[in-house]
């Protein structure tokens, strides 16, 4: 019994025995030592008076004797100076001398509860970010994937652009021709005519194509300089809400009166803000609402959003809007390369834009840009070939 | 007098149909090569007031070209034709003393406006420089 005793007391564990009310009959050294209180303080107070206070009314306390098996709890304790802890609390029933009683083994559990917190909020800080860079990778596979396309495409559109040279000269020499005093009297010259125009024309509109592929994939010439971007986008607006004026359909501007001057090239925006504003009009039909919002986002970049409740975008459409000739609208309507465009030139103007969107309800094209600093803006790399 | 126009573009079927075009509305095209060496040839031999020049070929490109040209007879005045992503040699081109440029398809009767243009410009600076010839004459002839 001796030896027992002895264990008991000197065995670097808190232990504890209480009686069936939760009252201390004995307590050992690591008590003394994890609680502050000596061993006589200890053979006079309650299991409870260890505890927080704000843990001294839990149901277990009251119920106690019903304790029939080894019960673990997490609990609250308070040293004798104030100072709380975590601790580790396994109950075991057992019977002496006809009494019900109860062992108890403690365990500071402070520093692996911290530890598990942190990890908490670490995870939750890995999470973040994880998102983040999901966002930013999406951005650069987005970006790595339009640079191969538009080198493609630029080099397509270079050889396509010759060809196109050529077609023009010859229909421009037959009208020429038809220009003659000799061909006055030709049968159906208007029909000639008419024809070469036609020609013309399409070749001017594979120009207009080639034009915008081939800025994809080369570097843009940019005009840096100071922007007033609230009187760019009213400016755009405006001319948008005249277009679309046979249309029931409501554009407004909400511009932060706060926002800054930016440093950027005011006709490359102007072409992305029309790209975004054409497509949401294109996606209501016939009516409906298009909102631009613009102010500072909580990183200090200026943050533009263009908001419409139009058709929205089908989610598996979703990765493949910003792709050169992606396009669901009709030949004629739409070629697929306004947002592969509005995309490059973001880019190259230190920008970026991410698109939400729902089936059925309306889309978000939320364009960011840096605010003002100058060498955020990526110097175009020199080309010379045509 | 019409002015003497080269064209030098590698694309033959274009610079044909562009002289043909020209001789059309007038314009005497004295000759239309598809390389840079030919061109200097051409104007090492002959006389040329206005040189219409593609700035993308093989081998010597435009701007090179132009470079030559300037060294051969710094009186000659080149208009670039681009393609649209050759803007920027073109600016270069400028600075290299190009006249002008053009980009490719382009309008016909720009071209020739340009044309007249830098003819204008080459004959009134000729005309200058003979002027003053004649005065450097005058002023060395005992009064
Ligand atoms: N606001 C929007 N709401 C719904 N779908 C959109 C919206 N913006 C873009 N899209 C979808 O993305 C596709 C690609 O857009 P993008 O601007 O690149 O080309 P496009 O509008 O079809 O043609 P282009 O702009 O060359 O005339 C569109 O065809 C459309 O399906
Ligand atoms: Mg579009």
């Amino acid at each position: 019994m001796f030896l027992f005793n002895t264990l008991f007391e000197n065995v670097p564990l808190p232990l504890l025995v209480t009686d069936e009310k939760g009252a201390i009959i004995f307590a050992n050294r690591g008590v003394s030592r994890v609680s502050g209180y000596t061993l006589e303080d200890l053979s006079s107070l309650a299991l409870s008076d260890l505890c927080a206070p704000y843990e001294r009314g839990r149901f277990l306390f009251a119920h106690l004797s019903q304790i029939k098996e080894t019960t673990e709890i997490d609990i609250d304790f308070q040293r004798k100076n104030g100072k709380f802890f975590m601790a580790h609390l396994s109950f075991s029933p057992f019977h002496y001398s006809g009494r019900s009683l109860l062992f108890l083994v403690l365990r500071d559990v402070t520093r692996r509860r911290v530890q598990e917190g942190k990890k908490r909020e670490d995870e939750e800080r890995y999470r973040k970010l994880l998102e983040e860079k999901n966002r930013l990778e999406e951005q650069l596979q987005r970006s790595r994937k339009l640079a191969a396309l538009g080198e493609l495409s630029a080099g397509v559109a270079h050889e396509i652009n010759n060809p196109l040279a050529v077609i023009t000269e010859e229909a421009g020499w037959l009208q020429d021709l038809l220009n003659r005093p000799e061909w006055k009297s030709l049968p159906a010259l208007a029909d000639f005519q008419d024809s070469l125009r036609e020609i013309l024309q399409q070749t001017k509109r594979c120009r207009e194509i080639t034009y915008n592929l081939l800025r994809l994939g080369r570097p843009l010439d940019m005009q840096v300089q100071e922007v007033n971007l609230r009187g760019l986008i009213e400016e755009v607006v405006e001319q948008k809400v005249r277009e679309t004026q046979e249309q029931s359909i409501k554009i407004q501007a909400e511009i932060d009166p706060n926002l800054p001057a930016i440093l950027s090239d005011a006709i490359l925006l102007r072409q992305v803000f029309l790209n975004f504003l054409n497509n949401a009009v294109d996606a209501l039909a016939e009516e409906g609402r298009i909102t631009v919002k613009a102010g500072l986002s909580p990183a200090g970049r200026v943050e533009v959003a263009i908001s419409d409740t139009g058709s929205g975008i089908a989610p598996e459409n979703l990765p493949r809007i910003f792709d050169p000739f992606f396009t669901t609208k009709s030949p004629g309507k739409g070629t697929g390369l306004g947002l592969s465009l509005s995309h490059t030139i973001l880019e190259r103007l230190g920008g970026s834009v991410s698109v939400r969107s729902r089936l059925g309800q309306g889309a978000t094209f939320t364009i960011q840009l840096p605010a003002g600093e100058k060498g955020a803006i990526a110097d175009a790399p020199q080309n010379s070939d045509c | 007098m019409p002015p003497r126009i080269l064209i030098v573009d590698d694309e033959e079927r274009f610079r044909l149909t562009l002289s043909k075009r020209l001789g059309e509305r007038g314009l005497e095209v004295g000759a239309t090569v598809g390389t840079g060496m030919e061109a200097l040839r051409e104007i090492r031999e002959k006389a040329y007031d206005v040189v219409v020049l593609d700035v993308k070929m093989p081998g010597l490109d435009g701007i090179q070209t132009l470079e030559e040209i300037k060294k051969i007879n710094p009186h000659i005045e080149v208009l670039l034709l681009t393609g649209h992503a050759s803007v920027d040699a073109a600016v270069d081109g400028m600075r290299l003393g190009a006249y002008d440029y053009l980009m490719k398809p382009c309008e016909i009767e720009v071209l020739l406006d340009k044309i007249n243009g830098a003819y204008e410009i080459k004959a009134g600076r000729e005309e200058r420089i003979r002027q003053a010839e004649m005065r450097g004459r005058a002023d060395r002839e005992p009064a």
